[in-house]
């Protein structure tokens, strides 16, 4: 998967080409591509950025990015772009995608070289583990992340997570409750609850849910090969519903 | 004034306290810092905000004039010893189950538990670290210790303990004002030539004190201020005093007091407004230092970490009491303030940190109350240490894994990377090879394929795939057993060959008895039984050889078999194809001899094959590309048995509740691995388009385009209870591991203590370049024998691995690695061991000693295999 990844050093800005492909010389061999894929990029970015300041609340005038929501606009602007189906990301891992994006949007830089300083708010300001170690999966978490918050609308997505990419974080992280199905499953159950209750839930409650959830869809080990996506939508919100109930009442009643 | 009744007890209570002390790797001075706060803090009043606890020392004079020096602990702003007394007769008769508020019970009894409380902390460790340190003086080893109490009903209470060896308690103990005058009394007498100096004035505060008269000068100058009581105390409860709930002093008997405070690091540190971020923020020290603080990390299964802050300044000096032990040079595991172990900064992160830099890393972890209580559940009783076995360690593996992870950040960002990475050598491509030929000799990815060493004589490129299949009855068929006199009825064998057309001229089918010494005599033979079937793929042959009758004495028709010594025997079939034996199946016969029960562990197991059949040597799975997958159960119950099968791979169920009947297995016959669910899937790339399309094969959209995938089955009895779970890795459109190869785990260089671990993935495993055994075996230059100076340790290493590999899933009913390792079809002696060693093994050992000889042999018998078929 060749890419292009922007990098800056005193102060100048410059690229080099990642792939994940077997090459001869040098990654450099598919500059081509990864140039097709940079340019692709500067469209998405647009988009993304377009889409984040409809959705940003303002106070007094100043904008206050919420980075729930910034994950959510890139991850959505992945997917509506169909930047996956690129030729250039064919057959590889997403990570390198993530490698070339983020760089690309915190310095502003198009594929001719041009500035766009206002991509960089598509990247939530704590994300910054990629600038020390830009090798690193984990440093690109925020953007799985988002990706992965893409299958629900923004509003649902926001429901059940209570406006917190925190808590989207923790619930990735749990491989075997990672499911669109059971994320909707959820937000039945928090749509049939007291507003006080919704409250909790967004505060201190998720955590208290999300266990209760695991311990009935482990990730490993015994019980754990019926996970949420496999069960029919009835009996699924027949499950997190008893499951989310007695936890509820056993810690917030 | 004379003591009261002492009540004696049958226990030899000097060797119980010993024992218990023995158990605090950190020494009894750790004990004698822990125990007593722990319990004042247990026992805090309501409404008290702070708890305090008093170390004083006082030298006082026994009637002979020698010099006795006693150590009083008070605690104040805790509820005091309260509760009922409860006498020996009563405890039993309630079951040895105290109230949670009976602590006057609770401190004079042994081995009891409190109702909403685990079983920490109710093994009399209190009571030990305080006895521990008495020494009265006789010839042999006695302890006493002497308590009072002030109740907040104004009951004024005291009470004995002494060790001579029986244990012995004051009973019934001194109340109100016979208690308070006993306490001042300048020597109080026990009995005819033992009496103790006490001279102390009463409590005047609700709390409680415990008197150890007869210290030792030695350890009496460990107590005093500065010293090394002080050192643990403030290395056990810092935290505690940090948030305000505890205050501890120490004072000598010249009055010279020292109150602990908290380690200047964490003094000095900037606290920091609001919330700390889970990314970590990171802080500038004073002194050039630097820390980073993380707050609400989610870990494992829904555990929190309240707080993490690592920081690093090399104005820092080392400060450790016990070798080995590390307690402030790393990340110090805190469970509701109190210190219980240390990650160390050269133990456990010395791959993340320089030489240089540990003496001057500290760290702590704190939690939420939750985790803290699942922790709790992993905890030792000494409080000193966690258990990362089985089910309730896993929180602790988990957060061993979480505090790896934030070492490794903050190392990376204090750029120390480049200075760790000096320490970590390269595998040398020669140890690589080895490793992979060790794998390759026993490893048989799809189940049939020959090993090597079989040349068969075929054409370059081509493999004959052969399989060979043993059935018979037993007199009982629950039963392997078969007596002297009787038969083995309807033996059947069948022989297969694929592609037919390969062959050349024919194969023999050989029968012999292997008897329990190991020694093989031919019983039946037919040459040219299987033998090229023109226009057929595959050419198959069946023989029924009808009964066998087992004779102690000498045979005298054919169809019988003499066997005069009873024991494990076994009945086998060998295909010989140009002289070499190229299959076989056997079945187990236990002649005139019981054969072992079924395991009670696990005797249900599910295993788990996918293997890439589009291009059969290739882990890897690319698009298009298909994947054969085959669940297997054994059953090594006797009894046949129903069962629900549900497996899923990834989103798509492959079975639900599927009901599957496994047939029983007679008592020590090999266990015969039954086919419950096949399926052939096209995997394809979510992003590229399903072009080849073939018959019968179900195409599967993968959910990504690259990526480790797992397929998974659960196993259910007819009462819904869970018998067995198997999981499986696939690996689409990556190679496994960072390796182009098929080798179920790589090999790796590390820091660390152990000869190899292997990690949990069960992906790699590593070794110590600095092992002294490895560092004192010489570097091959040219390689003659495959067990050759370091090559040999490489070879003894990925044979433990491999055994650990095959055998650590099974522990959760799980055979797929096992699957791989266990071939009956390996017809050579020495692979007959090897496959006893395996089955001897994955049973239930009767003692970890047993289990540790068997792994021994298994892995001689590895390397004898690996030398015979590589030399």
């Amino acid at each position: 998967m060749p890419v292009l990844v922007w990098s800056e050093r005193d102060g100048a800005l410059g690229n080099s080409i990642r792939t994940g492909r077997r090459y001869f010389f040098s990654p450099e061999e598919y500059r081509a591509d990864a140039e097709a894929l940079d340019q692709a990029l500067d469209a998405l970015l647009d988009m993304a950025w377009h889409a984040l300041t409809v959705i940003t609340k303002h106070e007094n005038g100043k904008a206050r990015f919420n980075s729930f929501e910034q994950v959510w606009v890139l991850g959505r602007a992945v997917h509506i772009s169909e930047i996956l189906r690129h030729e250039a990301l064919q057959g590889e891992e997403r990570t390198l995608l993530w490698q070339a994006l983020t760089p690309k949007a915190w310095y502003g830089v198009r594929h001719d070289a041009t500035q766009e300083t206002r991509w960089r708010v598509l990247i939530p300001a704590r994300a910054t583990k990629w600038q020390a170690k830009p090798k690193d999966a984990s440093a690109y978490r925020f953007l799985e992340v988002g990706y992965w918050l893409r299958e629900q609308q923004l509003h649902d997505a926001g429901e059940v997570f209570g406006w917190k990419y925190s808590n989207a974080y923790d619930l990735f992280h749990c491989s075997s409750l990672r499911s669109y199905e059971l994320r909707q499953a959820v937000l039945y159950w928090l749509r049939r609850q007291q507003p006080a209750l919704r409250e909790t839930y967004r505060k201190a409650g998720f955590r208290v849910y999300q266990q209760a959830l695991s311990k009935r869809f482990p990730a490993r080990g015994p019980g754990s090969a019926l996970l949420p996506q496999h069960y029919p939508e009835d009996e699924l919100r027949a499950i997190v519903c008893e499951v989310l109930d007695s936890a509820r009442d056993a810690y917030f009643r | 004034m004379k003591a009261g009744q002492f009540t004696n007890t049958a226990t030899d209570m000097v060797q119980v306290v010993t024992n218990i002390i023995d158990g605090y790797k950190m020494g009894p001075l750790r004990a004698l810092a822990q125990e007593p706060v722990q319990n004042a803090l247990d026992a805090r009043r309501n409404g008290k905000q702070q708890v305090e606890v008093e170390y004083r020392l006082l030298r006082r004079a026994t009637n002979s004039g020698a010099a006795c020096l006693l150590l009083t602990v008070t605690d104040k702003g805790t509820t005091g010893l309260r509760g009922d007394l409860v006498t020996a007769e009563q405890l039993k008769a309630r079951g040895s189950k105290l109230k949670p508020d009976e602590n006057w019970a609770a401190f004079e009894a042994q081995g009891y538990t409190k109702e909403n409380e685990d079983a920490l902390g109710s093994r009399g460790q209190g009571k030990a670290a305080f006895l521990y340190h008495s020494n009265v003086p006789g010839e042999t080893r006695r302890m006493l210790m002497l308590y009072d109490t002030l109740l907040e009903n104004d009951e004024y209470r005291f009470g004995m303990r002494f060790a001579q060896p029986a244990d012995q308690v004051l009973s019934p103990p001194l109340f109100g004002e016979k208690a308070t005058a006993a306490i001042q009394l300048e020597t109080y007498q026990l009995y005819d030539g033992l009496s103790v100096p006490l001279g102390l004035k009463p409590l005047r505060e609700v709390g409680t004190r415990i008197i150890v008269p007869f210290l030792n000068e030695d350890e009496a100058r460990s107590m005093r201020p500065a010293s090394e009581l002080s050192r643990w105390l403030q290395r056990c409860w810092w935290r505690a005093i940090q948030t305000g709930r505890l205050r501890v002093r120490v004072i000598d008997e010249n009055g010279d007091a020292e109150e602990i405070v908290v380690p200047s690091w964490w003094r000095d540190l900037p606290r920091k407004r609001g919330k700390p971020s889970s990314k970590g923020s990171w802080l500038e020290l004073s002194d050039d230092g630097r820390a980073c603080i993380w707050g609400d990390v989610t870990f494992g299964t829904g555990h929190q970490i309240r707080r993490l802050v690592l920081l690093h300044s090399d104005a820092l000096h080392e400060d450790e009491i016990v070798p080995d032990h590390p307690e402030y040079a790393g990340i110090q595991i805190l469970r509701g303030s109190q210190w219980i172990e240390t990650r160390g900064a050269r133990q456990d992160f010395g791959d993340y940190i320089p030489i240089d830099k540990r003496p001057g890393f500290r760290g702590y972890v704190e939690f939420d109350k939750h985790t803290d209580s699942t922790l709790r559940g992993a905890e030792n009783s000494q409080h000193d240490g966690f258990d990362a076995r089985g089910k309730k360690g896993e929180i602790v593996r988990d957060l061993r894994d979480q505090l790896d992870s934030c070492t490794s950040e903050f190392s990376a960002t204090m750029g120390w990377e480049a200075a760790t990475s000096i320490t970590t050598q390269q595998v040398s491509p020669r140890e690589k090879s080895t490793h992979a030929r060790f794998m390759e000799t026993f490893l048989n990815p799809n189940g049939r394929k020959p090993k090597p060493s079989y040349n068969t004589g075929e054409d370059e490129g081509t493999r004959l795939l052969w399989d060979c299949r043993l059935a018979l009855q037993y007199p009982d068929p629950n039963s392997a057993r078969v007596d002297w006199g009787q038969s083995l009825s309807n033996v059947f064998v069948e022989v297969g060959v694929e592609p037919s057309e390969e062959l050349i001229g024919s194969a023999h089918l050989i029968v012999e008895w292997v008897d329990d010494s190991g020694k093989a005599k031919e019983i039946f033979r037919r040459d040219d039984a299987v033998s090229k079937e023109w226009g057929k793929d595959r050419a198959q042959k069946q023989f029924e050889l009808g009964d066998w009758q087992i004779l102690r004495g000498k045979a005298s028709r054919e169809q019988q078999i003499e066997c005069s010594e009873p024991g494990e025997c076994r009945l086998r079939a060998v295909v010989v194809y140009r002289d070499q034996r190229v299959k076989s199946a056997a079945r187990k016969v236990y002649v005139q001899a019981e054969p072992p029960p079924p395991p009670e562990k696990n005797p249900v197991t599910l295993s788990i094959s996918a293997v890439n059949i589009s291009e059969e040597d290739k882990t890897r799975i690319d698009h298009g590309e298909e994947l054969q997958l085959q669940i297997n159960a054994r059953n090594r119950t006797t009894q046949p048995g129903s069962f629900q099968l549900t497996a899923t791979f990834e989103d798509n169920v492959l079975a639900r509740d599927e009901p599957i009947e496994l047939e029983g297995t007679p008592a020590g016959d090999s266990p015969r691995r039954q086919a419950v669910l096949t399926e052939q899937l096209q995997l394809l790339d979510p992003h590229q388009s399903a072009s080849m399309a073939f018959d019968g094969i179900q195409p599967m959209r993968m959910p990504t385009s690259s990526g480790r995938f797992t397929i998974s089955a659960d196993l259910y009895d007819e009462n819904r209870d869970h018998v067995a779970h198997a999981r499986c890795q696939v690996y689409f459109q990556r190679d496994p591991g960072n390796s182009q190869n098929n080798l179920p785990f790589e090999i790796e260089q590390l820091n660390q203590k152990v000869m190899w671990l292997m990690n949990k993935d069960l992906d790699l495993l590593t070794y110590s370049a600095d092992y002294p055994l490895y560092t004192e075996m010489k570097e091959i230059q040219r390689q003659r024998r495959a067990l050759q100076g370091r090559l040999a340790f490489i070879a003894e290493i990925s044979a433990n691995g491999l055994l650990e590999w095959a055998l650590r899933p099974k522990e959760s009913g799980n055979d797929s690695n096992y699957d791989q390792l266990y071939d009956e079809s390996r017809s050579h002696d020495i692979w007959d061991a090897f496959n006893r060693g395996l089955e001897n093994l994955s049973k239930t050992a009767e003692s970890p000693i047993q289990f540790a000889q068997t792994w021994r042999e298994t892995v001689a018998i590895m390397l004898e295999i690996f030398a015979q078929e590589n030399d």
